[in-house]
């Protein structure tokens, strides 16, 4: 049983709050699902009792002890859950999961736009040089600053955690800025204001 | 003059190029050209033609294309049912990046299908099929960034290429047994054997029997046109097609195995349908069960019928995905019908198509379905060396109504249910009319090409309890259902309202202009049904035509005319 515990979303450095908040909203899904065809009282009446048995032990002081219950629940959830749960469209395993990513376009498109394509824009592309020139000096000091970051923590016996460092100056670059600045939309719209439109193959 | 057939599609394409801002517009004038070319070629018969070439290469001289009466027939088909399925299409991506992308795909993908059905040379034939293949691999995974699209499209691929495996040691041994590659030089001779089982490898993957079923639920993760278009009418009985090509030759000991294997299809299909929560995978296990269903009678000899009910089949279940589409897109995308409940009230158009298929699928009596399904029935009572495969013909007959019917029950019962409230999607903005047109096949198609086409087909005389078969399997199945979802079959609601509501005002004007006086009449009867008011609009029903500038629906009235005067 040492595969149930969801380890592919940075589990280990989630609180044990969010954990155990996971776990109950997780199982109160696949409760749902089983409770379909009866009816919605009966569903009423089993996520109480769901509910009673968290409530059971929230206020337990022992982490080691609290540790091992979250433990046996993922366990226990995993035996029982439905193998048809409702899921949501953009969850994970729903139908539209990802549907997005077909047209994130990377930032660096930008550069095989064509000169009078880029003439539309001037001001921003006049920026992108300078923020281009920003990245290109940062660059190599980024790896280096991440190293002696995580060699500071362990230094001082603190535990290594997803948290990056912070800007190194008021208003500075935290580390992988460029990624975080240059990300695709979420939810890609088509460019209805683009001028000629009607021209383009792809409308 | 036959090219035109083919070169038309193409012409579309080039079309496209130079008139792209009027696209949809010109498309319906097309179209409509096309709809009433193939009520020509409903009637008429030609020979086979051969293409000649200058240069000669291997095979050069059987490159040959035939038009008779299947290709006739299911060209026509192919036409209204791909064009309203793209029609359709053009609302249904309406917000899509790339949406003219996914309309050149599906052109070409009914280039090939009529290239495939159409071709007399099985070298010609090979490249409709694989053709097929490759368009359904990239309509499939549309969405690419999807992970499960771009998995289950390869799967269809890798399912397809065992089909396409047994067709090519199908054409070496057609080579070496008569020297030509055509549908119509088989006989029974000491290779048919290994004739009928490769190509009985190519048309099981291929028209996903039971084995090699599972890309087919997996196709439902490209958008739903092209299951539509694809997944249940066209694509997958491309190998039933060739099976009906070349049945004459085919060997009795494949037959037997097809038999058995398509009963058990059927059964297989059909008791998956009735677990599934996902619409559109009901409505794909639906399909493979009735490609079952068309195998097994296939394997018995009755071509005929198999093809009546194969074109049957493409109108109402095309037409089932069609509403499903309306109502996944009032979900915002959700497909999960524990999730809809009470949805006639948004959806009554679609509700329309969705409740005569559904009654086509499990054979309510006259009803397009009922004809083919019903002489199906009787035709099976025969002498039978396998009643094994009969036994469970009836019993995945029956979960057929179940599922069908469950299916109906969760979406339209169910008033504690329903967490979301479907989107309106039937307003003045969104203009899907085009897909009406197989609502009306669906009711009228069975009996009027039974009247004119199907009739010479051997009816059997039967017995009293025989005869009430389908009746008792509708029974059964219904009680099925009823057994499980009562609730949802007692919580139905017809959305009904006894007083003038101004928040239907907008939903009840839609529905005049479309179906003018007799759904208004039905629609406000204890309200206005007998004032001055209505009597005046019922005088004025003519004047209607003067505001509709969307061509489509005067279309759709001047297509149902000329139906009418074929009939007579």
């Amino acid at each position: 049983m040492t595969s149930v515990v969801p380890a592919g979303k940075l589990y280990k450095f989630v609180s044990h709050k969010r954990k155990v908040l996971s776990l109950y909203k997780r199982a109160l899904r696949h409760l749902e699902a089983f409770c379909f065809e009866e009816g919605r009282h009966v569903f009423a009446y089993e996520r109480t009792l769901l509910r009673a048995r968290f409530d059971l032990h929230k206020d337990e002081p022992d982490f080691k002890r609290a540790t091992q219950l979250l433990r046996l629940g993922e366990e226990e959830f995993w035996v029982n859950q439905h193998p048809d749960p409702v899921l949501l469209p953009n969850e994970e395993g729903g139908v539209t999961f990802q549907r997005h990513a077909t047209y994130q376009v990377p930032e660096r498109a930008l550069d095989h736009w064509e000169p009078h394509e880029k003439a539309m824009f001037p001001d921003y592309f006049a920026k992108r040089e300078k923020w281009q020139g920003i990245r290109r000096k940062t660059w190599s000091e980024e790896m280096q600053w991440l190293q002696e970051w995580d060699k500071k923590n362990i230094d001082n016996g603190i535990s290594l955690t997803d948290a990056l460092p912070a800007a190194k100056e008021k208003d500075g670059y935290p580390p992988f800025w460029w990624r975080t600045v240059t990300r695709p939309l979420e939810q890609p719209k088509l460019m209805e204001w683009w001028p000629n439109n009607e021209d383009s193959f792809s409308r | 003059m036959m090219y035109l057939f083919f070169f038309g599609f193409l012409l579309v394409i080039f079309y496209f190029f130079i008139f792209k801002n009027f696209f949809s517009v010109f498309f319906k004038f097309f179209f409509f050209f096309f709809v009433l070319l193939s009520l020509f070629f409903l009637c008429e018969n030609f020979e086979t033609k051969h293409f000649f070439l200058s240069q000669s290469f291997f095979l050069s001289n059987q490159l040959t294309f035939t038009f008779d009466f299947f290709s006739c027939f299911f060209l026509g088909l192919l036409i209204i049912v791909g064009g309203s399925i793209l029609s359709y299409s053009i609302w249904y991506f309406k917000e899509e990046i790339g949406s003219s992308y996914f309309i050149m795909y599906m052109m070409f993908f009914m280039t090939f299908m009529m290239m495939l059905v159409s071709s007399h040379s099985l070298f010609l034939m090979m490249v409709g099929w694989e053709g097929v293949g490759v368009m359904s691999y990239m309509l499939i995974g549309w969405w690419m960034g999807r992970s499960d699209a771009s998995m289950s499209s390869l799967q269809a691929i890798y399912y397809n290429r065992l089909g396409d495996f047994g067709f090519i040691f199908f054409l070496v041994f057609a080579l070496y047994g008569s020297g030509l590659l055509y549908i119509d030089s088989f006989y029974h001779n000491y290779i048919s054997f290994f004739l009928s089982f490769f190509i009985m490898l190519g048309i099981i993957a291929k028209s996903s029997q039971f084995l090699f079923h599972s890309w087919l639920p997996s196709a439902m993760e490209g958008p739903t046109p092209v299951s539509s278009l694809l997944h249940s009418s066209t694509m997958v009985v491309a190998g039933v097609f060739l099976l009906i090509r070349l049945l004459e030759g085919f060997n009795i000991l494949i037959m037997e195995l097809l038999m058995v294997l398509g009963g058990l299809t059927m059964l297989f299909g059909a008791v998956c349908a009735f677990g599934q929560n996902d619409i559109k995978k009901i409505i794909a296990f639906s399909t493979t069960s009735q490609l079952g269903l068309m195998i097994l009678n296939l394997s018995i000899g009755n071509i005929y019928l198999t093809f009546f009910h194969l074109c049957m089949h493409a109108f109402f279940k095309s037409m089932l995905f069609m509403g499903s589409g309306v109502f996944i897109h009032g979900a915002q995308n959700n497909q999960d019908i524990r999730n809809f409940g009470n949805v006639f009230f948004f959806t009554k158009m679609s509700s329309l198509g969705m409740f005569v298929s559904s009654m086509s699928l499990m054979g309510m009596p006259f009803l397009c379905g009922y004809f083919s399904k019903d002489l199906i029935l009787e035709n099976t009572w025969g002498p039978l060396l396998n009643r094994f495969s009969w036994f469970l013909f009836f019993i995945a007959s029956t979960f057929t109504v179940a599922y069908s019917c469950r299916m109906l029950f969760m979406m339209y019962g169910g008033s504690n249910f329903g967490v979301y409230k479907l989107v309106c999607q039937e307003k003045f903005g969104n203009n899907f009319s085009w897909f009406l047109v197989l609502t009306f096949f669906s009711v009228s198609s069975g009996w009027f090409f039974y009247e004119s086409l199907f009739k010479v087909i051997q009816e059997e005389y039967l017995f009293f309890y025989y005869k009430i078969t389908p009746f008792l399997v509708i029974f059964f199945g219904f009680s099925l259902s009823l057994l499980v979802f009562l609730k949802f079959f007692l919580t139905m609601k017809t959305g009904k309202t006894l007083y003038y509501n101004p928040l239907m005002h907008n939903m009840f004007t839609f529905y005049s202009k479309v179906f003018s006086s007799f759904f208004w009449f039905f629609e406000l009867l204890w309200v206005e049904v007998l004032c001055v008011i209505g009597l005046q609009k019922m005088v004025n029903f003519f004047g209607y035509f003067k505001s509709f500038f969307d061509l489509q629906v005067f279309f759709f009235m001047l297509l149902i005319i000329l139906d009418l005067c074929f009939m007579v």
